[in-house]
C-alpha cells in the first residue's frame, strides 16, 4: 500500500519541485482520491493566484529617481574600473567612497542604521584584481595605518602646493602637488609621499567629516625595478580625477583660504 | 552598457517588489533597492556571471534589509508607518473583480507573519525554487516548506478557496 501523501508533497507536485518518479507515486494518489486531488487543487490554487497578484504588483513602476539612482551608481562604478586599467604601474588600493555615492534620503528616518552599513561598504578598501596587478605585497602598499599618522594628516592641513615637507620619521618626505574641489565641494589634494625605501605614491586625499579620507592612491614604481615609467602613473590619477569629476587646481589662494577654513 | 549593468536595471521592477514586500513601505523600499545595488556593485567581483543574478540580489537585500532590523533592534515592522504595497496596475483588461481579488491577496500576503510572507513571496511570487529559497534564506528546505504550505492555507481560507480542504490535518511538524 503507497504511503499516505501529505500535504507538503502535494504542494511540491503543485509547484513542480518533484522528480519524475515521485509525480507518477502523486498522479496514481490523485487519481484514486478525489479529496486528496481537492488538496492538491488548493495549492495549485494559491500558487496561481499569488502568481497572478505578483505580475501585478510588477506593474507599478519603478520611481524615476530610483531607477537613476541605480544608473548612475553603475555607471560610477564603471569609471572607476576604467580609472584602474593598467597604465603601466602597479595600482594598490582605491576607496570608492567617492566615486559610488549612495544616495540616501537624509531625512529618512532609518538613515542611521544605513549609515553604519555604509560605512562599512566604503570602508573596506577594495584591491583591483586585474590581471597583471600584484597588491599582495605590504611593503608596496601605502597602509591606512601609514595614513593615520599624524605628520601626513598634519602636512595636509598646512602645506602649501608645490612645497615639500620632510616627516622626519623613515626618510619619508611629504610633497603637496595640487588643490581640488569634488563634487560634493569637497577639499581634495594632490600630493605624493616618498618612503625610504625609494618608493614613491601619488594620491589624493579628501577632506570630509573633520578627517582626510585616503581616495586614491597609486605606487610609481621606479624605472630601475620593472621598467614601468613613473610618469605612467599619473595618468591613472588622471584617469580618476576625470572619473570622479574633479575639476580644475585651486589658486593657491583658493587652497589657503580653504585650508583655512577646516583647519 | 555591459550585460551586468543591463541585468541589474532590468530587475529594478523585480527588486522593488521583493523590496516592498519586505518593508511594506514604498519609500523604505526604494532605499533598500539602493543599498541592495549598492552592495552588489561594489561586491561585483563576487558575482558568478552566468549564474542566477535575481538570486544573488534578492540574497544581498534580505541580508540588508535584516541588518536594518537589528540595527534599529525593531523585531517588526512598525505597524504606523505600514504604508502597505502601492497597487498601481495596469488595469485595462481586469475586471473589477479579478482586481478585487488581487488585492485581497496582496493584502492577505501583507498580513502574513514575516516568515511565511518571505518564503511565499519568493517561491510564488518570485517563482524561485524550494532549494534556491532554502540558499537565499539559509533555512532548510522542510522549514521553507512547512512555512509555506501554512501561508498558503492560511490565505486559502481567508479567501475561501477550497474552504474545506484548507483545513489541514495532514501537516508535517517543522
Amino acid at each position: 500500500m503507497a504511503q499516505k501523501i501529505d500535504d507538503e508533497k502535494l504542494m511540491a507536485f503543485a509547484d513542480g519541485e518533484l522528480n519524475d518518479k515521485q509525480m507518477l507515486e502523486v498522479e496514481n494518489a490523485l487519481n484514486k482520491d478525489p479529496v486528496l486531488a481537492e488538496r492538491m487543487g488548493m495549492y495549485l490554487e494559491t500558487g496561481k493566484l499569488l502568481k497572478e497578484a505578483g505580475d501585478y504588483l510588477l506593474e507599478t513602476p519603478v520611481p524615476d529617481v530610483l531607477r537613476k539612482n541605480v544608473e548612475q551608481m553603475l555607471t560610477d562604478a564603471e569609471s572607476l574600473e576604467n580609472a584602474a586599467k593598467p597604465h603601466g604601474f602597479r595600482l594598490t588600493t582605491a576607496r570608492q567612497e567617492e566615486s559610488i555615492k549612495l544616495p540616501i534620503a537624509a531625512n529618512s528616518n532609518w538613515y542611521p542604521a544605513i549609515a553604519a552599513s555604509i560605512a562599512l561598504i566604503v570602508g573596506s578598501l577594495i584591491g583591483y584584481g586585474v590581471a597583471g596587478i600584484d597588491t599582495s605585497s605590504d611593503s608596496e602598499q601605502l597602509q591606512i595605518a601609514d595614513f593615520g599618522q599624524l605628520p601626513i594628516t598634519n602636512a595636509l592641513y598646512t602645506v602649501p602646493s608645490g612645497e615639500e615637507l620632510d616627516l622626519g620619521e623613515n626618510g619619508e618626505r611629504f610633497r603637496a602637488i595640487a588643490s581640488y574641489n569634488n563634487q560634493s565641494g569637497a577639499l581634495c589634494r594632490e600630493f605624493e609621499l616618498d618612503k625610504a625605501d625609494k618608493s614613491t605614491f601619488v594620491s589624493v586625499a579628501c577632506h570630509k567629516d573633520m578627517g582626510w579620507r585616503l581616495t586614491f592612491t597609486v605606487a610609481a614604481m621606479s624605472q630601475s625595478d620593472d621598467g614601468y615609467a613613473p610618469a605612467s602613473s599619473l595618468e591613472a590619477l588622471d584617469s580618476y580625477l576625470d572619473a570622479v569629476g574633479i575639476d580644475n587646481a585651486l589658486s593657491l589662494e583658493a587652497e589657503t583660504e580653504a585650508l583655512n577654513k577646516i583647519k | 552598457m555591459s550585460d551586468f549593468n543591463k541585468e541589474m536595471i532590468s530587475l529594478l521592477p523585480r527588486l522593488r517588489r521583493f523590496a516592498m514586500s519586505l518593508s511594506r513601505s514604498p519609500d523604505k523600499a526604494d532605499d533598500l533597492v539602493q543599498i541592495t545595488c549598492h552592495k552588489a556593485i561594489s561586491a561585483k567581483e563576487s558575482y558568478a556571471s552566468g549564474t542566477r543574478m535575481d538570486s544573488w540580489l534578492f540574497r544581498i537585500m534580505r541580508n540588508a534589509w535584516i541588518d536594518t532590523l537589528r540595527a534599529n533592534k525593531a523585531p517588526t515592522i512598525d505597524i504606523d508607518n505600514d504604508e502597505g504595497f502601492e497597487i498601481v496596475g495596469q488595469d485595462g483588461q481586469k475586471t473589477i473583480e479579478t482586481r478585487l481579488m488581487l488585492t485581497r491577496t496582496i493584502q492577505e500576503i501583507e498580513q502574513l507573519p514575516d516568515d511565511q510572507r518571505e518564503v511565499i513571496t519568493l517561491v510564488c511570487i518570485e517563482e524561485l525554487s524550494y532549494k534556491e529559497v532554502s540558499e537565499i534564506t539559509g533555512l532548510p528546505i522542510g522549514t521553507v516548506m512547512s512555512r509555506l504550505s501554512r501561508a498558503r492555507k492560511k490565505i486559502a481560507s481567508e479567501l475561501g478557496i477550497n474552504p474545506e480542504m484548507s483545513r489541514s490535518t495532514i501537516d508535517k511538524a517543522e
